[in-house]
């Protein structure tokens, strides 16, 4: 290896340790010097899994090894100072392992050239454990093949350079990953070679897509058509959406439906596939064993069960349900989560969840953003009137509503999540009732809270439309109700227009109920020419027909519902076809039509709906019917626990996160297959499509209940990037935990502090203008918490000590006349609850934590007691406010009030109270 | 095995953990008195040729503009504009301070990926705004550095974004140890206890922050709750420059307070911005009142700015998910089309008055020599896209090297945006 040679030295990454040496390492030939003299300098190195008891070149990639090395240095040269040098290879690459262990690239230049190990004293024998019981396979080596060279000099000879003329060579054999194993079982011969190659070949009609393979004749066909497939999943976008949905004809596939989705072969497939992307996770995976949880701790079953109460129930487990699950296995975690899926607050999730994506509660400030007063006359007494402005407001509410509150039904009444799209029927309160009749007998008329099934029973099309003289809305109208599809507020929330013509609405239930991004099934073209096509381009330019072949079946089942999503809204109440559709010349509208000639007839897939008039009833029950609904199920409700949408597949391979970012999407997407998979059969034993069941599987997931890491490397660090415990709480859920902790409600007048007055600046939204959440904490939304604890935890102190002692839920332990200076013990064991109460810790009473609240209460206290401060507790300086409060103690004559208002605010604004 | 997998496997050597931004110090930061960056979408896809990148109408083809029935381009200076709305007020009053820049093609007609690529230089997801990338480089710990009202909000986790909504409650919230009944005020607590209370929350910030054992996740938000707490007195800044009175439109309003935030010295960078201009029908009637508002938007800046006295250190640059097309649907509308403009306005601008970059009679844009911004069909030309419409705001705001800049590199051809001496009209 000369001065100036570019040696090609293969380098991996690996741990290094010192060591003694094992016996009888194998030696490296042709030890030799820079300047060409001869050498007896010897150097040694090899490669063992049974920790020396023999050398090998080549091993399988699931086996842990250990590479050993020596160098053995003249013998003039022993005692003398010398610097050590390991060089790696690995393909074209050569590395230099460098003094603090880490590896950097070398460029081939003795100048360049950098020591392991910098003027040391030269021993007879230089021991170097260069890595020790690893497995390669499980840090991506597998299949690879690298060279490691030794060298060293001396100050005995200035510019010489003694190393080992021969590398020692080491062999990783290819992992046979589970997924290889069913693909060449169940997929390569059945599947591949038996359909799919038929066009997916070179010169097929699929030679110009990413799934190109080859046939069983060519040599390695196997591994060769399983990195194809391998490839695709990795890198093509929705690619392991496609890879599904596109043999079962139900994304565009030319080559039509190969697999039937009842078939064994696609159940094969779909095995196949999910196997694939764990494989490809564990893949991007640096940790030790092929998951990327490896060195993550969860929360246990009762730190599982707080966060799943504060989250689904809004408040903390009882004792009793903290009890169950002390010593619980899982099974017995997941009964206790379902248990608290119940009760006012459980609504409340639901519907703010689905809120979250449906938007409907924009809608909720004004009853004509929904209906109007021609078609629905009982909307009439509150058009343009001032008088019953307080009922308004309860119907707009209700309206607004009324798609959420279905959700609701369905999720608490344990019926199949199915009938969310299916349900012929509406929900209604009192308040709505008055707008859409529905037939219903209400208990309390006035209960804005009574919500029963019914249907739209007063809406009228019109056969003379408009608001002239002689404008008649007299039919009336049985209206199809196809659950959130046809809800009156959906529609309105996604209104359409005479060149949308329902593209959006078809779109939007595509993505909330399939999990299916239509704008991210292809590129949409930006060829001029196609752009410029002035014949039907979105039915006729292949260029637009991918996404539009898609969706214009799905936009046409919503044929009967106009752009503010009336039903039948065009005079004579027959279509919603609009008039510069029916009057257009050349003139392609019939009588009778319901939708445009000039689009794709009303359908899903490659299915058509029946009849025109049942479309969207039709639309519903093939949605219900797909596969891919479980995993659309899954995709809408997992924000709501896991605290953030999932993941985009990662699309740019050469950014330096990408490994990661794949390992990270593809964990969590076979996590998410696998809930889905087990609603949809109902696995947990509550019958089929049990949403309940669904929501308890997200939070016994690892990405729910990741709670510290024992290490972790950087790159373990973009895996687990936003996995785990530590989400900000919304301002809904902040203000359902502080009601229920505290017992307090931060209200100004009777608007919701968090909720209403600044539920905005603390990240909630609108559903207008304002959709997205904020989940990080900015400075604004600091001082929402500053404000927060400022202004009620006196208010919060004193309410709770007018409570006797038993019914508190702050101080159980302590009396406004417990002393620090006299009983400490009690005030720390207070504070210990007061840590479990509102923050979740269990802590011993010496520790640090409780130490430091105890240190601020007695130094508060101190404080007061010295400058002689009165027994008032509100004063013009220091005001208390007891608006709203029962009973709250007003006096504080052992000053103990102010300093426990003082703990509580110290804790409330708190890290581990605003977040879980 | 490529290099950036055995990069991977280095680090597996150490054990660390690497938080996306880092704390500098928990103390506040300077008020910012650099140029304010602000960022103004036109949401929907705008119609440029009705604006700054004017066509007529061929004879035999597809009308493009009605109002090229009757009208004729405007020009003043080096910058041509339509007839229309309140294009001639803006450009007689900017156009020495405007550069134009024609013909970006943002290769895309999805919202989505328009107003991702227009905004952060790239197609693909998970790119910042320049908007982050500025604020977080130039001063990340300011509590207001980055505002967002409207369009792209991308911070790809360098910098968090505030929102200013109702003011009245901001100026409520700021002031948090205070109440006011009629017109008096009292205080919740003594300031000692106060003081004592905040002490004793850092301190434990520091404990849970000393864990070995953190999920990024948990880094990451107990890191923003100390950089928010030690912030958090100077939105007093913020809240003393509050008037009585806010501007009644929601974009105006929003636009004011990000305003606001600058001159009180805790602001960067906004993104502001409206929808409307996606004008799939009766075009004319509605695209127009839109580009008004847009104008009329820049100008109320400058108003304020001049009033302020700043108005040479505010930098706008407009822009929009795409174009429209060249020619009107069935039903008098506009639909969208991948090729669109972006101004760059800065008053005194040294670069103003100039237009770069280029399209053809039915807007399909022309390749440039980046180097003499002419109009170059060989090779040597290149089509502009976002990312070079990123990588000149970068390179204006002297972010371009910034660490934050060269994590989301643009891989964009050097254009010669900013000299004076250059352009491609």
């Amino acid at each position: 290896m000369s001065r100036n040679t570019t040696a090609t030295i293969i380098t991996v990454a690996l741990w290094f340790f010192s060591s003694t040496l094992s016996a009888q390492v194998p030696q490296l030939a042709q030890a030799s010097t820079a300047t060409g003299q001869t050498t007896t300098a010897k150097f040694h190195a090899g490669t063992t899994s049974n920790s020396g008891s023999s050398y090998g070149t080549s091993f399988a990639a699931s086996v842990p090894i250990s590479i050993l090395a020596e160098i053995r240095p003249e013998s003039s040269h022993v005692n003398r100072v010398g610097n050590l040098y390991l060089l790696l290879v690995l393909g074209s690459q050569t590395y230099m392992q460098v003094t603090s262990g880490n590896f950097e690239l070398w460029d081939g230049t003795v100048a360049k050239l950098k020591p392991l190990k910098a003027g040391k004293t030269l021993l007879a024998i230089e021991p170097i454990t260069v890595v020790q019981n690893m497995a390669f396979g499980t840090v991506g080596l597998a299949g690879t093949s690298l060279a490691m060279y030794l060298a060293y000099d001396t100050v005995a000879e200035p510019g010489q350079l003694y190393y080992s003329g021969a590398p020692m060579s080491l062999s990783i054999q290819a992992a046979v990953s589970a997924s290889f194993q069913l693909f060449s079982a169940s997929i390569a011969t059945p599947i591949i070679q038996k359909s799919c190659i038929a066009c997916h070949v070179s010169g097929g009609l699929a030679a110009g897509t990413p799934l190109v393979y080859v046939p069983s004749s060519t040599a390695n066909s196997l591994q060769i058509n399983y990195d194809t497939i391998i490839n695709y999943l990795k890198t093509a976008p929705n690619a392991a959406s496609l890879i599904l949905s596109k043999p079962q004809g139900l994304s565009p596939h030319l080559g039509g439906t190969v697999l039937s989705s009842s078939s064994s072969d696609f159940a094969s497939w779909s095995q196949f596939v999910s196997s694939s992307l764990t494989d490809i996770a564990a893949l991007g995976s640096s940790s030790s064993s092929a998951n990327i949880f490896s060195a993550i701790v969860k929360t246990n079953a009762q730190e599982t069960l707080r966060k799943a109460a504060l989250l689904f129930a809004g408040r903390l487990p009882t004792a009793a349900e903290l009890a169950t699950v002390a010593n619980a296995n899982d099974t017995a975690l997941a009964l206790a989560v379902r248990k608290l899926m119940t009760g006012t607050s459980f609504e409340k999730f639901l519907m703010e969840s689905a809120n979250n994506h449906l938007l409907t509660k924009a809608l909720s400030t004004n009853v004509f953003a929904i209906v109007d007063q021609l078609r629905y006359p009982g909307s009439l007494q509150y058009y343009q009137t001032t008088n019953n402005r307080t009922e308004r407001a309860l119907v707009s509410e209700a309206l607004a509503e009324e798609p959420l509150r279905l959700i609701t039904n369905v999720v608490t009444n344990e019926r199949p999540y199915t009938e969310v799209l299916t349900a012929d029927y509406i929900m209604l309160n009192p308040y709505s009732a008055k707008v859409y009749g529905g037939n219903v007998t209400f208990t309390n008329p006035t209960d804005v809270n009574e919500w029963r099934q019914g249907k739209i029973t007063e809406y009228y099309r019109c056969t003379i439309c408009g608001t002239a003289a002689n404008a008649s809305y007299s039919l009336a109208t049985v209206y199809p109700h196809a659950g959130a599809l046809s809800s009156p507020a959906f529609l309105a929330r996604f209104p359409s227009t005479s060149t949308n013509r329902n593209r959006a609405r078809a779109r939007w239930a595509y993505y909330f109920f399939l999990g299916v991004d239509i704008e991210g099934l292809a590129d949409r073209t930006t060829d001029p020419a196609a752009l410029a096509d002035t014949n039907n381009p979105t039915l006729n330019n292949a260029n637009c027909t991918g996404c539009h072949d898609i969706m214009d079946p799905v936009a046409g089942a919503f044929q009967n519902h106009g752009d503010r999503g009336f039903y039948r809204d065009q005079p004579g109440g027959l279509n919603s076809l609009p008039g510069s559709y029916r009057n257009a010349t050349p003139k392609l509208f019939q009588n009778g039509d319901t939708w445009y000639a000039d689009m794709l007839d009303p359908g899903f897939g490659t299915k058509l709906a029946p009849n025109a008039d049942t479309s969207l009833q039709w639309l519903a029950q093939e949605f219900v019917n797909d596969p891919r609904f479980g995993y659309g199920t899954v995709y809408f409700w997992y924000s709501s626990v896991i605290g953030r949408d999932p993941y985009a597949a990662p699309e740019n391979p050469e950014d330096a996160d990408y490994s990661s970012k794949l390992a990270a999407y593809s964990t969590e997407q076979a996590m998410m297959q696998s809930v889905a998979q087990r609603f949809v059969a109902g696995s947990a034993g509550n019958g089929k499509h049990n949403l309940k069941d669904l929501l308890v599987d997200l939070v016994m997931s690892e990405h729910f209940r990741a709670n510290s890491v024992t290490q972790m490397t950087s790159i373990q660090a973009v895996e687990l990037e936003e996995i785990g415990t530590g989400k900000l709480l919304t301002p809904e859920q902040l203000n359902r935990k502080m009601l229920d902790v505290t017992g307090f409600n931060w209200r100004y007048g009777t608007v919701s502090a968090l909720e209403s007055t600044y539920g905005l600046i603390y990240g909630g939204i609108d559903s207008l203008g304002i959709t997205i959440r904020a989940t990080d904490l900015t400075t604004l939304m600091s001082s929402v918490v500053s404000a927060m604890a400022n202004e009620v935890s006196c208010s919060m102190v004193a309410q709770d000590f007018g409570r006797t002692q038993s019914q508190r839920k702050l101080f159980p332990n302590v009396e406004l006349t417990t002393l620090p200076t006299t009983n400490p013990t009690a005030i720390r064991t207070n504070i210990q609850h007061l840590h479990r109460q509102l923050l979740g810790e269990e802590l011993a009473a010496t520790d640090a934590e409780i130490n430091a609240t105890f240190t601020l209460f007695q130094t508060v206290w101190n404080a007061r007691i010295a400058a002689k401060k009165g027994s008032t507790v509100n004063t013009t300086t220091e005001v208390c406010i007891y608006e709203g409060l029962v009973t709250p103690v007003q006096t504080d004559a052992n000053q103990t009030l102010r300093s426990w208002a003082a703990v509580v605010n110290y804790l409330i604004r708190d890290y581990k109270f605003i977040h879980e | 095995m490529n290099r950036r997998e055995f990069t991977k496997l280095l680090s597996m050597a150490g054990l660390s953990t690497v938080a996306p931004w880092s704390l500098q110090s928990a103390a506040a930061a300077e008020p910012y008195k650099g140029t304010f960056y602000i960022n103004l979408a036109a949401i929907g896809g705008w119609d440029v040729t009705s604006f700054c990148d004017p066509k007529t109408n061929t004879l035999g083809q597809r009308t493009i503009n009605n109002w090229a029935n009757t009208g004729t381009i405007q020009q003043i200076g080096n910058l041509r504009y339509a007839p229309v709305a309140n294009n001639k007020a803006f450009f007689e009053r900017f156009y020495r301070d405007i550069m134009v820049i024609n013909g970006i093609d943002t290769k895309t007609n999805s919202h989505d990926d328009g107003v991702r690529h227009t905004w952060s230089g790239r197609l693909g997801f998970g790119y910042p705004s320049f908007g982050a990338i500025a604020s977080s480089t130039l001063a990340p710990d300011l509590p207001l550095a980055l505002v967002h009202a409207n369009g792209y909000s991308e911070t790809a986790g360098i910098v968090r974004f505030s929102r200013l909504q109702n003011p009245d409650v901001i100026r409520n919230l700021v002031n948090t140890p205070e109440v006011v009944v009629g017109k008096n005020v009292y205080t919740l607590y003594e300031p000692s206890e106060l003081s004592l209370i905040n002490q004793y929350q850092s301190a434990r910030l520091d404990r849970l922050k000393g864990s070995n054992k953190l999920l990024p996740r948990q880094s990451e938000n107990l890191n923003a709750l100390q950089l928010a707490n030690a912030s958090r007195d100077q939105l007093n800044l913020f809240s003393d420059l509050l008037p009585a009175t806010f501007e009644s439109d929601n974009d105006f309003r929003a636009t004011q307070l990000a305003l606001l935030a600058y001159q009180a010295g805790l602001c960067v960078s906004c993104q502001i911005g409206f929808g409307g201009f996606d004008t799939h029908q009766n075009h004319d009637a509605t695209h127009y009142g839109f580009i008004t508002k847009l104008t009329d938007l820049v100008t109320y800046i400058f108003d304020k700015a001049e009033l302020g006295g700043y108005a040479n250190k505010v930098v706008i640059t407009v822009g929009s998910d795409f174009g429209r097309t060249p020619y009107y649907n069935t039903g008098g509308g506009k639909d969208h089309w991948p090729i669109g403009s972006a101004l760059l306005i800065q008053k005194g601008a040294t670069w103003g008055n100039r237009v770069v970059g280029a399209t053809d009679g039915v807007h399909n844009a022309l390749k440039i020599n980046p180097t003499t911004l002419k109009v170059d069909s060989s090779s040597a030309g290149i089509k502009l896209e976002p990312k070079h419409l990123q990588q000149a705001i970068r390179q204006l705001a002297g972010v371009d090297k910034s660490a934050a800049a060269l994590e989301f590199p643009l891989n964009a051809e050097a254009v010669d945006f900013f000299n004076p001496a250059k352009q491609t009209s």
